[in-house]
């Protein structure tokens, strides 16, 4: 995708069905194979959650990169955020395009509901 | 002070009734460094009623020199530690029948002790966004939530916890019961603890918690709710 057409979408509204990509880290991988849901928290001291838009990303995507061994991608969908009162926002950085952030205040439901209701494409896989 | 412990040892001894003997040696050499005892604390007075409920509660009812040894404790002994696993997974009621001057303290199972090395190596950037590293003060406090909660709600609190880290340098105490699940978040600097109980099909309830003795009320509900 051209620069000039992710200028051009980046003030749009996102449909319900995009989904969004989430990397999961292995210390947040139960025992019983559940994702704590702390892994749908804020960047520390902001209102957002760093997330790249699938539209412009992949999992492999997601997952390029150095010290990513063993971390999982889940997906949220757009619908997900706007029933819990979060609005995605598209945030490209200069080396990541697909960046996006899910801004809004998370209480611990809220991460519950995002940890619960993602699909999780790549598990995570547990520290040695 | 004089104490005693119960550890898991296979003993032709007492082959008939179990794999359990009494080691007073090697609790003598352990004396000072008891956090390396693993098993639960109890300290005393321990009175012969007392004995009696935590030797059931330890599996202990069918030793044969079971009253010899519920003598000694009585007379000779005012702290017992065991490692022995419990065989009620109904602790609350045969640990409610000690009484309330003796104190139980489970010692932090190797399993969280790991956990929590873990989680202490972690660097900032740790979720490969802006997580700061696990702060210590946050640590201690979880340790210090663990053992109290555990030393009145017995030890499967502890068996059972889940360890998160949380991307502001605090960290999260998560316990799964069927469809249960409790979250107590324990901020970077260890002074503020906010929790979410989930209990379907009830509504999902959150808060602060401001005492440990709500704290314990709260995770009472959620073990027999």
């Amino acid at each position: 995708m051209s620069d000039e057409q992710t200028e051009t979408i980046a003030n749009r509204n996102f449909e319900i069905t995009d989904q969004f990509l989430r990397r999961i880290p292995p210390w947040h991988l139960k025992p019983d194979g559940g994702i704590s849901s702390a892994a749908f928290q804020n960047d520390d001291g902001t209102d957002m959650m760093s997330v790249n838009w699938l539209k412009l990303s992949s999992v492999e995507h997601t997952l390029c990169g150095p010290g990513l061994i063993g971390f999982g991608v889940a997906s949220i969908s757009a619908g997900l955020c706007y029933s819990l009162n979060q609005n995605p926002v598209y945030s490209p950085d200069i080396d990541n395009k697909a960046h996006c952030d899910i801004v809004g205040h998370k209480t611990k439901t809220i991460s519950r509901i995002f940890s619960k209701q993602a699909n999780y494409l790549r598990y995570p896989v547990a520290p040695p | 002070m004089i104490k005693m412990m119960l550890q898991t040892q296979p003993s032709k001894r007492y082959n008939r009734i179990s794999r359990h003997r009494i080691n007073l040696d090697a609790f003598r050499k352990n004396i000072n460094r008891t956090e390396s005892v693993r098993g639960s604390m109890i300290y005393g007075p321990v009175s012969h009623f007392d004995a009696k409920a935590i030797l059931r509660y330890y599996n202990f009812n069918a030793i044969q020199s079971k009253r010899s040894i519920l003598d000694s404790i009585q007379s000779s002994y005012d702290s017992v530690v065991t490692s022995l696993k419990p065989k009620y997974s109904n602790e609350n009621s045969i640990l409610s029948r000690v009484s309330p001057n003796v104190k139980i303290t489970p010692s932090i199972p190797s399993v969280v002790k790991k956990r929590i090395q873990e989680l202490e190596r972690l660097a900032d950037g740790w979720n490969s966004y802006s997580a700061k590293a696990i702060n210590n003060e946050a640590i201690r406090m979880g340790i210090s939530v663990l053992v109290q909660i555990s030393s009145g709600l017995g030890s499967q609190l502890l068996d059972s916890v889940f360890i998160a880290p949380c991307s502001d340098g605090g960290i999260q105490l998560e316990w799964e019961l069927d469809l249960k699940e409790f979250i107590l978040k324990i901020e970077p600097d260890g002074q503020k603890m906010f929790y979410l109980l989930a209990n379907p099909p009830k509504e999902e309830i959150e808060g602060i918690i401001n005492s440990m003795t709500q704290l314990k009320t709260m995770l009472r509900e959620f073990l027999i709710s």
